[in-house]
């Protein structure tokens, strides 16, 4: 856990001397998260040899080439919370981008904004809000950095409408060698931001994937995101006090339905006949564990209401419909919304029920994720099964029904996962339906036992995924030598792309594929 | 050969002293192993050397370098496609795939020979999935022959501004011509793709990876990796990184009803802020700007004469605005963003109908040709001079005016009249973003007028590149331009490049590479 | 238990970074988003609810030792709870407790607190105050007025200055406003003038732990013994230490009152009432320890058991139940003074940066958090930045100095008498 002789020197002199520390006081607080029983606690996990604090793009490039010269590797990162920004060997620094926390600049009529890798998706929206603009957030919370979801998901609520990991434009990229590939627009010095795609070879496609790099390929420094329309008010409209927090939009213009429906199977024809009419900004499948959860000021508060709440919440479908161009359109796309409810049987949950006093904050959730972190109280430990992929709808509901939910049940028999048999998922339109994913919920206890029994269940639906000729998505690390051979051999093309564009291995050295399958 | 050192040439070493005659004899035993090789994996029938063939692929309606294929061939399956590219790699031979009839940026000729894998024969439409609105093509397939059969499924495809009759959709959605329809989440219409590599080896983007289609149990839906991005690596690559041998794409809804709107503008600024304010309220389908040379052009059936007629009663520029029902209440789909579209148009002070203006013919035109190939021999973009340069790019809506008076300076400067100059814009992503082209109409016949075009058209590109202009559709000279500044980005290709294509033999020299 | 006792907050903290800002719906700009000085100011993770979370965690598994940078850590936080606040808002646990317990930890190891805080604790022990000041001269700042001594005299309510509104000379005008308004609207009020002692907040801050029960134990019984029914004191920082830590030390059988809330209650029994119009703009700054400070903590015992619930189940604390509404009902009632919010309020008010012993220990990052807020508070276009809290008012006033800047901190008192 200690850098290279003179190593250390180097990033102080570069940095300045409070900006690099390596005292175990301050790593601690990058080497442990959720999900680290699980995962880490197989491969092992470090304290990173130091942190560094870049202020800039030269910063970044600076740091990179003492690293390389050296030979310590770093990983970039934004809010940490994801697993791979945890140092799975010695000798890795943490690039942490706190001082990098700039928005730069907003460009209102070509909707887009500039921004650091520590800018929060709920500081870039609260911006953008007041110029009449919005950002699809993350459903891991609106505190996460913009950049890090960008290049990894990028997935969020409004994605029906707004699009799914679309988002990045210009960037600043710092690469392995320690040199600035300008992204898009950035390419040419006349241009500015505006636009993702490369002049030439469109390198963007090497920036983001389904889990991007995670850091594999050197750090993005700043970023371009996209923007989009948004017709509401100019501050987050939330009323109430903690824990108990409401939202309040204008009803003209946003409207939440939650409409029930008879089977899950019309449930997906809703959501393609949705998908069909062009209708809405929001179109999920939301699982009683996630509503409630998210509804749940205590832990306490969701397992008194869950075993009765599970069995009153099944099968709905939550579709958000906003009125981008005025009060009309929301006019219309609820006579439209109300037709498709009648043919397929469903129901809306009445206003003036519990049901949908537990639920209506999920349309706060869709425009800026508040809630979702609340998934953790559950039962400590959460994550979504493994081996999912992002297809149709029609897939989404397949593999969920097929595989994903008998191997869940397996964990709830030993106890381990809580118990839930709603068999519905986090299942998500995306691009007006032309796009669909499905996140089946596990919420287990944050310990060893339970932990194992989540990571099996977690591999055991990628290997059916791929049993099954249904495509796996997400294979973080190691996962891809799984997943590989598979499909296509993919995983050696990104490791020969890893090892020419990183050839010492210093940046975040085992993603995206590490050298080896594991042991 | 044993060294793999394909376009690495000394030119300090002084090459050998060979007997001109031995060296033509090697030429000719190469030629014929080439031949042979290929001949062994396509068969006879499917390879040509006809000079007069060759010659149809050695140059195009651009003015980018002419350079002549050894041979076309034709396969019939991918595994042919494949054991080509693995012999090319053999025999260090460079491997150009073209699948649409008509070339114009120079992306399809052999500047360093080689053999052209003429696609344009694949027309098979494996699939129409009218639940996932997707159409799953073979490179051959026409806009003409999708349109037609998703018209009776219901569906759309996303059409580019009158493509040629012959233009492959396949290509279109590779090199992302813009599409007519600004919404947002049509800019990237490619959701699976498979890719003959380089190497020869199979390769699906997406949920395709983990099976063929025939095998496969997902929808070949997701585009999203494997690992990287490729979809968008591939996009545009024009051929360097492999060959693409179907495409599954993304297919929309048929409107039930439409309703056109034309708006006459007296300034592309005018026309761009209403255009702007559209793109915010999220209404309507097809919207794109063209000024009163580029109308003239497509109205034109008469020849020059009616062009001018036409253009002189042309508003100075015109958008034109789609609004449309589909299944469900189209009336009412229609009234309500009809409503929301003229309330716009009143803040904007721009008055819209469903007529233009003096050109009664407009209005019929475009409702049969936002769905339509261009139908009449001559294109569009060539009918009053007989040919045309275009320059393209993607810029914002709010830079065009600047891009627009520098072309014309330019024009100026070689002594063309800039009112000839077509000019097409088209927003991207409810105008985050817009396509703008200029057509610059010259007559082929004359030398004197194509070499002032070429010398305008090369230092009006230099022009716009300085004033920003984004060339992510990199072709010929193009792709100098940006890789001259842009060090690293050109640097990493190649590395890029090197490893997915380590002997260079996929389009050697496009994008510079 | 100690420590220990919050293993599973510790372990089972995932890192979400909640507690390093205000709630998201609740955030309204770029730079008024974050609710941890400490991070603000330090940058590294280390400096959050969840890096320090993971320092006692890995003290307590023995992944690492002390080091000077350990009590840096631990100390570099002003305790104003904005972290819990957010965290509990997602999390069952209890950050603020940790960042308690964690004082007392290092203090337990003979390693707290630090050499700038040894001044005030000393002079807590030898002269209950930590300002260094004589202990005989604590009443000074009364001697002018007419008020009972309750260590001589029975009196329904006693006004508690507490140690700064006591000898800090540019604030005791507000102890004597505040008393002389109890006084003119004829509440039976006294004070223990010389008898009156610290209230030992600053100790329990840095984790002494023992000699703030022994100070809290005397004051509780004081207070009994001298039949006190109501306590009031214009100091959030003693009103929060009585709120908060004093149920877990004894028997409080008294009420315990911020002097704002009094006025409030004052004002809508319509005991007292204006007569002058005051025109300013003001915002009003909630000082941590009225707002999400001055919450009764549950003295909760118990464990942690399948899916985390606790047993027994506990209350927990969210920061709302604090004092917030009172302080804006007078400002309100003031003819003339119009409030403008700032954008962190409330449960997310922002500290002003003196707490948890960091003006003593680390007076730069006191005034840069101080500096912040006046920042916030200028964006308002308020020319008043009003609060009830002497650690806020002074340190307030530091930050206005450091940021160059025209406004002007007053207590609400002083605007209150204006109107008289
Ligand atoms: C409960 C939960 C729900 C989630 N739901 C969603 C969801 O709905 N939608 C969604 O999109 N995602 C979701 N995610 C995953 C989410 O995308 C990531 O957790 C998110 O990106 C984390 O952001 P971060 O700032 O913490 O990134 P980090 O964890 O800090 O970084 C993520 C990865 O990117 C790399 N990285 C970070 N910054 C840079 C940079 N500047 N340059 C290069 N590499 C960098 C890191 O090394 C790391 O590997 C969820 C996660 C959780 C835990």
């Amino acid at each position: 856990m200690s850098l290279p002789p003179g190593a250390y020197e180097a990033l102080e002199n570069a940095l300045g001397a409070e900006n690099v520390c390596d005292d175990p006081a301050v790593t601690s607080g990058y080497s442990y998260m959720w999900l680290l029983y699980s995962t880490h606690a197989q491969s092992g996990r470090y304290r990173p040899a130091a942190v560094v604090l870049p202020g800039s793009t030269k910063d970044v490039q600076t740091i990179v080439k003492i690293a390389n010269r050296y030979k310590f590797s770093y990983i970039p990162v934004g809010t940490n919370l994801l697993p791979p920004t945890i140092p799975a060997r010695p000798d890795t620094i943490i690039i942490d981008p706190k001082r990098m926390d700039k928005i730069l600049q907003i460009d209102t009529q070509n909707m887009y904004a500039v921004v650091e890798p520590y800018v929060t998706y709920a500081q870039l929206q609260a911006e953008a809000m007041k110029v009449g603009l919005t950002i699809t957030v993350a459903e891991a919370g609106a505190q996460v950095s913009v950049v890090a979801n960008n290049m990894f998901q990028g997935m969020g609520g409004t994605g029906h409408k707004f699009g799914y990991n679309r988002g990045i434009l210009g960037c600043d990229w710092v690469l392995p060698n320690g040199e600035i590939l300008y992204i898009g627009s950035r390419g040419n010095p006349h241009a500015g931001w505006f636009w993702g795609d490369c002049a030439g070879l469109n390198l963007k496609g090497l920036l983001r994937a389904d889990s991007g790099h995670c850091g594999g390929l050197g750090m993005v420094t700043t970023m371009a995101v996209k923007l989009f329309p948004y017709p509401g008010p100019k501050t987050f409209p939330v009323k109430g006090a903690n824990p108990d927090f409401k939202v309040d939009f204008p009803k003209d213009l946003f409207r939440l339905n939650l409409i029930k429906f008879p089977d899950r199977k019309k449930l997906i024809e809703a959501m393609y006949e949705i998908g069909h009419a062009e209708i809405a900004a929001a179109v999920h499948e939301e699982p009683a564990s996630m509503v409630l959860s998210g509804a749940s000021p205590s832990v306490e508060y969701f397992w008194e209401k869950w075993p009765e709440f599970m069995k009153q919440w099944r099968n709905v479908l939550s579709v958000t419909l906003i009125g981008f161009s005025s009060p009309r359109q929301v006019v219309y796309e609820q006579k439209v919304l109300d037709q498709i409810v009648e043919e397929l049987g469903g129901q809306y949950i009445r206003e003036d029920s519990e049901l949908w006093r537990i639920g209506e904050d999920n349309i706060g959730e869709q425009i800026r994720t508040g809630l979702s972190n609340r998934l953790f109280r559950v039962a400590g430990d959460f994550f979504v099964i493994g081996g999912f992929g992002f297809d149709s709808i029609d897939q989404s509901y397949k593999m969920s029904e097929e595989y994903m939910w008998p191997l869940i049940e397996e964990g709830q028999r030993k106890g381990h996962f809580i118990p839930d048999d709603t068999h519905n998922d986090w299942l998500n339109s995306y691009q007006l339906g032309h796009f669909s994913e499905t996140e089946p919920l596990i919420f287990f206890e944050h310990d060893l036992d339970a932990g194992a029994t989540f990571i099996t269940s977690y591999m055991k639906t990628i290997q059916e995924a791929l049993k099954r000729k249904m495509c796996t998505t997400w294979p973080l690390g190691p996962m891809n030598y799984i997943a590989g051979p598979h499909m296509c051999n993919y995983h050696e093309l990104v490791l020969n792309i890893k090892r020419k564009l990183d050839p010492r291995l210093t940046s975040n050295p085992d993603y995206p594929v590490p050298q080896q399958p594991p042991g | 050969m044993t060294e793999k050192v394909l376009a690495k040439v000394d030119y300090l070493k002084p090459l050998p002293d060979m007997p001109y005659d031995v060296v033509m004899a090697g030429r000719r035993e190469y030629h014929e192993r080439v031949r042979t090789s290929l001949a062994d994996i396509v068969g006879n029938d499917r390879i040509t050397d006809d000079q007069q063939v060759l010659e149809r692929y050695s140059h195009d309606k651009s003015f980018e370098p002419a350079g002549r294929p050894s041979f076309v061939v034709y396969p019939e399956n991918v595994e042919q496609i494949c054991r080509i590219v693995k012999k090319a790699n053999e025999l260090l031979l460079p491997v150009v795939p073209a699948s649409s009839g008509t070339h114009c940026y120079g992306a399809a000729i052999p500047r360093m020979g080689g053999v052209v894998i003429d696609l344009s024969a694949w027309k098979t439409i494996y699939k129409i999935d009218h639940r996932n609105r997707a159409t799953r093509i073979q490179p051959g397939v026409t806009y003409d022959e999708l349109q037609r059969a998703l018209e009776s499924h219901g569906l759309r495809a996303l059409f580019p501004l009158l493509p040629r009759k012959d233009q492959s959709v396949v290509t279109s959605h590779l090199e992302a011509q813009p599409k007519l329809i600004p919404e947002f989440n049509y800019s990237e219409p490619i959701y699976t793709a498979e890719i003959v590599l380089p190497s020869g080896d199979l390769f699906r983007t997406g949920t395709a990876a983990v099976a063929p289609p025939e095998a496969n149990k997902t929808d070949l839906i997701g585009p999203w990796g494997p690992g990287f991005d490729w979809n968008r690596l591939y996009t545009r690559a024009q051929g360097t990184l492999g060959i693409v041998t179907w495409l599954n794409i993304m297919a929309e809804p048929l409107p039930t009803r439409e309703k056109l709107f034309f708006t006459p503008c007296n300034s592309i600024d005018q026309a761009a802020h209403f255009t702007y304010r559209l793109g915010k309220k999220w209404i309507g389908y097809e919207c794109f700007t063209l000024n009163r040379a580029a109308l003239a052009m497509m109205l034109a059936e008469h020849g020059p004469d009616e062009y001018r007629t036409i253009k002189e009663n042309a508003p100075a520029y015109l958008q034109i605005f789609c609004i449309a029902g589909l299944k469900r209440f189209p009336d009412e789909r229609i009234a309500y963003q009809e409503a929301d579209f003229f309330e716009t148009a009143r803040e904007c002070n721009v008055s819209p109908s469903v007529q233009v203006p003096h050109i009664p013919r407009a209005a019929s035109f475009f409702a049969t040709h936002l769905r339509q190939c261009w139908d009449r021999d001559v294109y569009w973009k060539d009918m009053y001079k007989g040919a045309s340069a275009e320059i393209f790019f993607i810029t914002t809506m709010d830079r065009a005016a600047a891009h627009i008076a520098a072309l014309q300076q330019e024009a100026i400067r070689f002594g063309y009249d800039p009112s000839d100059i077509g000019v097409y814009l088209q927003p991207i992503e409810n105008g985050r973003a817009a396509h703008l082209e200029f057509i610059i109409p010259y007559d082929p016949g004359n030398a004197y007028e194509v070499r002032r075009v070429k010398d305008l058209w090369i230092n009006a590109s230099e022009a716009m590149y300085r004033l920003g202009a984004v060339f992510t559709r990199a072709y010929g000279y193009w792709a100098d331009m940006v890789n001259r500044c842009n060090a690293v980005q050109y640097a990493t290709a190649r590395q890029i490049k090197e490893i997915l294509d380590p002997n260079n033999i996929m389009n050697p020299g496009k994008l510079g590479l | 238990m100690g420590l220990e006792k919050y293993r599973w907050d510790l372990v089972n903290c995932e890192r979400c970074s909640m507690c390093k800002w205000v709630h998201p719906w609740s955030i309204k700009s770029r730079d008024r988003a974050r609710i941890c000085p400490s991070m603000q100011k330090y940058k590294y993770d280390a400096y959050s609810a969840q890096g320090r979370f993971d320092l006692a965690r890995a003290l307590l598994e023995g992944e690492i030792d002390f080091t000077p940078k350990t009590l840096e850590v631990i100390y570099t936080c002003t305790l104003c709870g904005g972290c819990d606040v957010t965290c509990k808002f997602t999390r069952d646990m209890e950050p603020l407790e940790v960042l308690h317990e964690l004082r007392k930890y290092v203090v337990q190891k003979g390693k707290g607190p630090l050499p700038g805080h040894v001044p005030a604790v000393e002079s807590i022990r030898k002269n209950n105050n930590p300002w260094l000041q004589p202990a005989a001269r604590r009443g000074h700042w009364a001697r002018k007025m007419k008020v009972k001594d309750i260590m001589k005299e029975r009196a329904e309510v006693l006004y508690f200055a507490g140690c700064t509104y006591s000898y800090n000379a540019n604030l005791q005008h507000v102890a004597q406003a505040t008393l002389q308004l109890l006084i003119d609207t004829g509440v039976d009020v006294g004070i223990l003038g010389a008898a009156e002692a610290c209230c030992a907040s600053p100790v329990i801050k840095v984790g002494m732990e023992e000699l703030f029960r022994e100070r809290a134990a005397k004051n509780i019984e004081l207070f009994y013994d001298r039949g006190i029914k109501t306590v009031i004191t214009s100091c959030a920082g003693c009103y929060g230490v009585f709120k908060s830590q004093y149920p877990a030390v004894g028997d409080m059988k008294f009420e315990v009152l911020h002097s704002v809330e009094y006025l409030d209650r004052l004002i809508r029994e319509k005991r007292l009432s204006f007569t002058k119009t005051v025109p300013l703009k003001v915002t009003w700054h909630d000082p941590c320890h009225l707002g999400r400070g001055g919450e009764a903590q549950d003295l909760w015992e118990g464990v942690r058991i399948k899916w985390g619930l606790s047993d027994p189940p506990r209350h927990r604390n969210y920061g709302t139940n604090g004092i917030y509404d009172p302080p804006r009902n007078v400002i309100r009632a003031i003819p003339g003074v119009e409030l403008i919010e700032m954008e962190r309020i409330r449960e997310f008010s922002w500290c002003c940066g003196a707490g948890g012993g960091v003006k003593s220990a680390f007076p730069d990052f006191a005034v840069a958090t101080a500096k912040e807020r006046i920042e916030e508070a200028q964006e308002t276009g308020a020319e008043v930045l009003v609060t009830s809290c002497p650690w806020c008012e002074s340190n307030l006033s530091d930050g206005i100095t450091a940021a160059g800047s025209q406004l002007r901190v007053m207590s609400l008192v002083e605007i209150v008498r204006q109107a008289m």
